[in-house]
């Protein structure tokens, strides 16, 4: 059977992360979102520790279930389902390595209470975990790549959204030019990387060095609404064990589900307050990595990074590499569709009205049947939806924390469009 | 020679003039340390018996790092040279005396037998813990009252054969003196490091151990001296030359720390004092950016400017700070991490305001330099006396509750033990045990520099001394607080100035000089004069910020102190 999975969130107890982000909220948009498999987040911190281990109990397999109390009666029956959750957390080290400043997050996934809570112990030391979910720790990534392996014979260590310019593993600011410079000789302990939302897999095909490297992707959602916007498909019997397993061998590892990598918010480069958003090709050769705007450096995104780290030419597929699809958050398509914000009454009506109807959202996204997608929605929403399966879609690229702008139809389509309708 | 390999003409000579009473005025970053290292080596090689040779500091951390470098230089010769603490040579001798190991007793177990002696309150017992220690150490007499204590705690701590810190110096002055004999501490060639800081009882000591021989040598600065109210006494160091006829003095003037700027800025300020030796220091550094002079409206927009200027120069810690406060690294290469940075301030009080402020945003961070009863030894000496009773299981809700009544769990504590918990909850008791006490002890020493922490520092300036880092905030630069008022006492502003001056020479690169226009202080919301030492420093040297009142509707810029 295949599992979806989102294995990196944050908790109430991050900075800037929704309210609605408790166990109970998380579970149940899990299965709005069509999750079978959501990372807790944020282990290391003292209060969600405490409130996960009153909340879940474990399966016996290294995933933990929402206990029964805690479950509420509010989720739709088309799209009810079992969820399962397995402990993560993400650890923000900042340090200086070979005279540079270097920043990069890291995922930390462990089997079992006792093993995360022997990671917290370690930590606390180093640090102040209670301030923040995704803690900051003047701590080298190899350090606590170390510490994450001395806790637990299991522990699985990914460095987190890997190419993002400010904190991440090969970011322009303050990251590395390969895995062993960051690594050294416990590299062959790192076995996967999270692509993040502005790279996607042939963006990272482009890199030999990457070959034997998993890409996963995960939502890191702050809010309820943006879980699953990244996500992992598996096709095994589900088990920690058995989804580490898969990521470190690509057996039963089917895919991932990914944003359009130009809507994500480091994938050109620029600067937002400037509002100055450049291809790599135009800061390389045209504005020579200076602002037009400010004189300042330009913040170099995340295709710019690709671009000089890659070994091989735009298009190449490494074989038997794992499938991918690029899919448009649903409500980011009925705004569009809509012509009205993301966070409107009148999308989140719709969106629930479709969910209600149809069923969880990646079944809507990625199979629903157009037609029946109509029945419930707009021959507009139904186009949106159709166009977005094919990749028929406008975005200008984000840059400097911009996200990208997605267009779906152009004012001119959308009057053809509502004119068919007229005529049927 | 290798040993004087790298060293400037000054440092040489004090490393070679061995004979006689020698004094070495080393101001800060002159390479002191790195100039008692090669004496020490050159002394070796110069035929000298290691066993014969002493290098006495005042902290541990110092003596730590004195042995590594001398290791690093010597290999295993270096074993038999005597290099510590006045403490440590003090239990030395009194171990050798008698033939096995002594019973002693810290600050925390002074307080237990004070308090089980005399009912006190912990505070109450704490003063008075610290002033039996004044009184062993000359440093205060003895009234009536005390007096009364005093006897009573000497008296349980003889009849438990325990000795307290300051025994180890009184005491072996008593036996070196009757027992002249002593073959083992015959030193010849004695070295004191932060001489200006010794207080009479150590000053007797060192006057002791050298009664056979001449070659005695002071280290130190007396721009540095910080301790009077510990008792120390600048005079001993500024009288050297009389106290041994014939001494030879070498001044280390090559400076290798601070930027021009701040050098002259703290030389000029350290000028205005009468009582010093008055070497004027060069540095071999660059020009430097001018020292930073930031008004600021009130105590906590102190502690935000703080916390933003560390962010800008680390170029930002999250993205939401990023986003928030237009912090970007527009500045192209960064370098920075959290150890190049300390904050610096004159009371503990104002330590817990700007710790409490980090935590808030996450920077991680180390506090050093308070003196306070330690919790963890209570939880400790519970968890060890259930080794000798131990339970078939643990109940650990029940444990927690009785930790909870028995004592105070602050909250870091109640998180550590929650997660010991969970991570021992199928261990035997007596590993579960094991582990949690090998964890509380681990962190006993919490309030000692670790300079292995990648953390910003918050110390008080008198913690700070022989530390340095790239970037320096002294916060609360305000007449009151710098130099340090109370209605009681007259202020030593030569002392107080002193204390300044070591702050402002820890600075490498930046030094950033803050102090509100306001500050709620004692319970008080008081206005604030800067400190009169800012006027001291010439204005060539520094450039000044202002940062008016909060303004509402500007909310997140109003913190940009720099464009």
């Amino acid at each position: 059977m295949q599992y979806i999975a989102d294995f990196h969130i944050h908790s109430r107890y991050s900075r800037a992360t929704s309210s609605n982000m408790v166990p109970e909220g998380i579970w149940k948009w899990a299965q709005l979102k069509g999750i079978n498999v959501m990372g807790t987040g944020d282990f290391t911190h003292p209060q969600w520790f405490k409130e996960l281990t009153k909340k879940f109990e474990p399966t016996g397999h290294g995933l933990f279930y929402l206990r029964e109390e805690y479950r509420t009666q509010d989720v739709f029956p088309s799209c009810m389902a079992d969820v399962f959750f397995i402990l993560t957390a993400e650890i923000s080290c900042i340090y200086s390595k070979k005279g540079r400043t270097r920043k990069v997050h890291c995922l930390i996934f462990v089997p079992d209470f006792e093993s995360a809570a022997r990671i917290n112990i370690a930590l606390s030391r180093v640090g102040n975990l209670s301030s923040d979910g995704r803690p900051i720790l003047g701590l080298d990534a190899k350090e606590l790549l170390n510490i994450t392996l001395d806790s637990g014979s299991d522990n699985m260590f990914i460095p987190a959204h890997a190419w993002t310019p400010h904190f991440s593993v090969f970011g322009a600011g303050s990251g590395f030019d390969s895995l062993d410079e960051c690594f050294e000789e416990l590299t062959p302990h790192i076995y996967a990387i999270e692509t993040g939302l502005s790279s996607d897999p042939p963006m990272n095909w482009r890199l030999s060095a990457l070959d034997r490297i998993t890409l996963i992707s995960n939502s890191d959602a702050h809010s309820a609404l943006k879980i699953g916007r990244e996500a992992n498909i598996f096709d095994i019997t589900p088990s920690y064990r058995g989804f580490m397993e898969a990521i470190k061998t690509r057996k039963g590892f089917i895919g991932t589900i990914e944003f359009f990598p130009e809507e994500g918010k480091y994938h050109y480069d620029g600067h937002r307050s400037c509002g100055v958003g450049l291809s790599p090709e135009e800061t390389i050769n045209h504005h020579n990595y200076i602002c037009p705007v400010c004189g300042k450096r330009l913040t170099v995104g995340v295709m710019h990074r690709v671009t000089i780290l890659a070994d091989r030419q735009d298009g190449f597929k490494p074989h038997g590499s794992p499938e991918y699809r690029n899919l448009i958050p649903l409500a980011e398509i009925l705004s569009e569709a809509l012509k009205t914000g993301v966070g409107s009454k009148a999308v989140m009506e719709a969106y629930m009205n479709m969910l209600k109807n149809l069923g969880n959202e990646f079944s809507i996204l990625l199979d629903t049947s157009l037609d029946e997608i109509e029945r419930v929605s707009s021959p507009i929403v139904r186009e949106a939806i159709a166009r977005m399966r094919e990749g028929r879609i406008h975005i200008a690229p984000g840059y400097d924390g911009e996200y990208g702008k997605i267009k779906i139809f152009e004012e001119i389509e959308r009057r053809e469009i509502r004119g068919q309708m007229r005529l049927l | 020679m290798k040993i004087l390999e790298g060293l400037n003409d000054f440092q040489s000579k004090a490393v070679t003039t061995v004979e006689g009473p020698v004094l070495v005025v080393a101001g800060p970053g002159t390479g002191k340390t790195l100039t008692i290292v090669r004496r020490i080596a050159y002394l070796v090689e110069q035929g000298i018996k290691p066993e014969h040779i002493l290098a006495v500091t005042f902290t541990n951390r110092a003596a730590r790092e004195m042995c590594e470098r001398t290791y690093a230089l010597l290999g295993s010769r270096t074993q038999t040279i005597f290099i510590g603490t006045f403490h440590l040579l003090g239990i030395t001798i009194m171990e050798h005396v008698s033939g096995h190991e002594l019973l002693l007793y810290g600050r925390d177990e002074q307080l237990e037998l004070i308090r089980s002696l005399t009912g006190l309150t912990s505070k109450k017992a704490f003063q008075l813990v610290e002033k039996i220690s004044r009184i062993k150490n000359c440093i205060e007499g003895c009234d009536s009252t005390t007096r009364e204590f005093f006897d009573l705690y000497e008296e349980a701590r003889k009849d438990r054969k325990a000795y307290d810190l300051d025994d180890l110096l009184t005491i072996p002055i008593q036996l070196l003196q009757d027992k002249s004999d002593l073959e083992a501490f015959q030193f010849q060639y004695i070295m004191v490091d932060e001489y200006q800081d010794i207080n009479p009882v150590q000053y007797k000591f060192i006057k002791t151990l050298g009664r056979k021989t001449q070659h005695i040598c002071g280290v130190g600065d007396a721009d540095q001296s910080i301790y009077a109210f510990r008792g120390s006494h600048l005079e001993n160091f500024l009288n050297f030359t009389d106290d041994f006829p014939g001494t030879k003095q070498i001044a280390l003037t090559h400076h290798y720390r601070s930027t021009e700027k701040i050098l002259h800025a703290s030389q000029r300020l350290i000028e205005h004092n009468q009582k010093r030796i008055g070497t004027s220091l060069s540095t071999i550094r660059e020009e430097g950016v001018p020292i930073t002079i930031v008004s600021l409206p009130d105590g906590h927009t102190e502690c935000y400017a703080i916390i933003e200027e560390i962010e800008k120069r680390i170029g930002g810690t999250s993205h939401y700070m990023l986003m928030k406060r237009n912090i970007s690294n527009h500045r192209g290469e960064i370098s920075y991490r959290f150890s190049d940075f300390a904050v610096l301030v004159r009371t503990n009080g104002q330590a817990t305001e700007i710790a409490e402020s980090l935590k808030m945003s996450g920077i991680p961070f180390q506090r050093i330099g308070r003196i306070t009863y330690s919790r963890n030894r209570e939880l400790i000496n519970h968890f060890q006396s259930m080794l000798s009773n131990l339970p078939e299981t643990l109940d650990y809700s029940l444990l927690m509750k009785e930790m909870e009544k028995k004592g105070k769990i602050v909250p870091e504590d109640r998180e550590l033990m929650e997660n010991l918990f969970v991570a021992y909850g199928n261990a035997s008791p007596r590993e579960a045990i094991h582990a949690i006490i090998h964890e509380f002890m681990l962190r006993s020493s919490g309030d000692e520099f670790n300079s292995n922490a990648d953390v910003v520092t918050v110390s008080t300036l008198h913690a700070a001394k022989g530390l340095e880092f790239r970037v320096v905030f002294i916060a609360g630069v305000e007449d009151g607080l710098i130099p340090f008022r109370t209605s009681q006492e007259t202020v030593d502003m030569e002392e107080e100035r002193r204390l300044f001056y070591v702050g402002m020479t820890r600075a490498k690169d930046e030094l950033l000089l803050l102090y509100a226009r306001e500050r709620f202080l004692y319970g008080n919301r008081s206005i604030r004069l800067p400190s009169p030492f800012i006027q001291e420093i010439p204005e060539e040297y520094v450039q000044h910020i202002f940062v008016p009142e909060r303004v509402k509707e500007k909310k997140s810029n109003q913190m940009e102190l720099f464009s």
